[in-house]
């Protein structure tokens, strides 16, 4: 599996043991799928395991000037307690709550469930509405911050050279008024790996949607923001937003693929339909946070 | 490498391979086998302990990850002779059939009750809902954790970390 195993206490300590080992070293925040992917042999055997869940930097939930950032290491247990991310992130936090069990989310990261860049992770979808931004050192110092949507290259593909850690995620916190929804289609309530899940934030007035961010995953190669839908409901009136016809746009973005968790055909019925229910919900309710 | 870290309150020092993973170090090593194995991959929570108080699959974790950290195991939980209330109840429920994956249920319990003394129905289902139980069911485990949280008969928790 491994043959050394480092737990730096800083984030340049950690950056140089990176760049020494290169392709030899594998990041491990939470390790709740390296380690098995490691064990099962799925990834081949390395030199060097490094944890990064010692750096106080990468374990922190910051506010500064209306902008929240979390750190890469920052568990989903974390991110579920946080009174901060409760009331200004709601669609982060039902997404962390709906991640596989206490023990899990006790040890899994935030950084790692988007570095994994499963088409299925639960906090990209919450990541991509929030417009967040995904922030990168490497080991000479260099930093650099780009948009999740273009972070994200395919399946289990990211924009991260060998010798650069992701440090966090950034993104202006919404407005108070802002609505958050989370939706996450599984087979049971907890342990499972999402059929589809579903992110929006919408903003309101006079009876009319103002604006909206709607993302998706498990329906592509990665999550992604349903862009033709958003344009058809910015400033659309409440009371036609019911009309089945305006999501079937839906397959401009989405390509979802048949396999043994549910069929393509159903994968979009399903997207249509429970976009449709969840815009629905959320114009209808008074409550900025809609649990799905 | 060496290994320095407190399980249930007591130091332990020993030499392991950096890639060994802490349920084998307790089971193997140390002799802790009231920590199960079942998965082997993070699925079941037969192999749930506490790191730094927190529940965790102990299957996903290096060994070397654990370093200076607190661990808490079933046997530090409670004895025959001194049960945790969590254990006292599931015994008193008929909670437990083959038993296996009974120690991973009441680290899960255990640390949940300490955290929220009055959880309510949900509260328990979701903090029990990374443990499987294969042959009782979970009625009877739901319910003699629910027990513990009526005012009419629960017990006082031991301070454990």
């Amino acid at each position: 599996m491994w043959n050394q195993y480092f737990s730096p206490e800083s984030l340049d300590e950690a950056l140089q043991l990176n760049h020494l080992y290169r392709e030899q070293a594998r990041l491990l925040a939470g390790g709740t799928d390296l380690v098995l992917n490691l064990s099962s042999q799925r990834y081949a055997a390395v030199e060097a395991v490094i944890d990064i869940s010692r750096v106080p930097e990468l374990s922190k939930i910051d506010v500064q000037d209306d902008s929240i950032t979390i750190g890469a290491a920052v568990t989903l247990s974390q991110i579920v307690r946080s009174e901060l991310l409760n009331s200004a992130a709601p669609v982060l936090v039902t997404a962390a709550r709906q991640i596989a069990g206490p023990q899990i989310r006790n040890l899994a990261t935030i950084g790692g469930n988007v570095v994994n860049a499963s088409p299925a992770a639960d906090m990209i979808p919450a990541l991509l509405v929030l417009d967040s931004l995904v922030w990168i050192r490497s080991w000479n110092g260099q930093a650099r911050q780009i948009p999740l949507e273009a972070f994200l290259l395919g399946n289990r593909k990211v924009d991260l050279a060998i010798g650069e850690i992701v440090t966090g995620f950034q993104f202006p916190a919404p407005d108070s008024a802002t609505r958050h929804h989370f939706r996450k289609v599984q087979p049971r309530r907890a342990m499972a790996i999402a059929m589809l899940n579903l992110a929006i934030l919408m903003t309101v007035s006079d009876q009319k949607i103002m604006q909206v961010r709607i993302a998706m995953g498990a329906v592509a190669p990665t999550a992604v923001r349903v862009k033709s839908i958003e344009k058809v409901l910015t400033d659309l009136p409440f009371h036609l937003a019911e009309n089945l016809d305006l999501y079937t746009g839906i397959s401009q973005d989405i390509l979802p693929i048949s396999d043994f968790r549910a069929s393509r055909e159903y994968r979009l019925r399903v997207a249509q339909n429970l976009l449709r229910e969840a815009i629905v919900e959320m114009i209808g309710s008074t409550k900025t946070v809609d649990h799905g | 490498m060496q290994l320095n870290f407190m399980v249930n309150q007591k130091p332990v020092s020993l030499e392991i391979s950096a890639d060994e993973l802490l349920v084998d170090v307790l089971r193997d090593r140390l002799g802790l086998t009231g920590t199960k194995i079942s998965c082997r991959e993070g699925e079941c929570g037969a192999c749930t302990v506490w790191m730094d108080g927190l529940p965790v699959n102990s299957c996903l974790i290096p060994a070397a990850k654990v370093q200076g950290r607190n661990v808490t195991t079933i046997e530090g939980l409670g004895c025959i002779e001194m049960p945790h209330p969590v254990q006292e109840r599931l015994a008193k429920y008929g909670a437990s059939q083959c038993g296996y994956c009974t120690p991973g249920f009441v680290m899960s319990a255990a640390a949940l009750l300490r955290d929220h003394p009055d959880a309510s129905h949900e509260q328990i289902i979701e903090g029990l809902s990374g443990n499987l139980c294969r042959c009782t069911g979970y009625t009877r485990i739901v319910a003699a954790v629910e027990s513990l949280v009526d005012p009419l008969e629960t017990l006082p928790m031991p301070e454990i970390t």
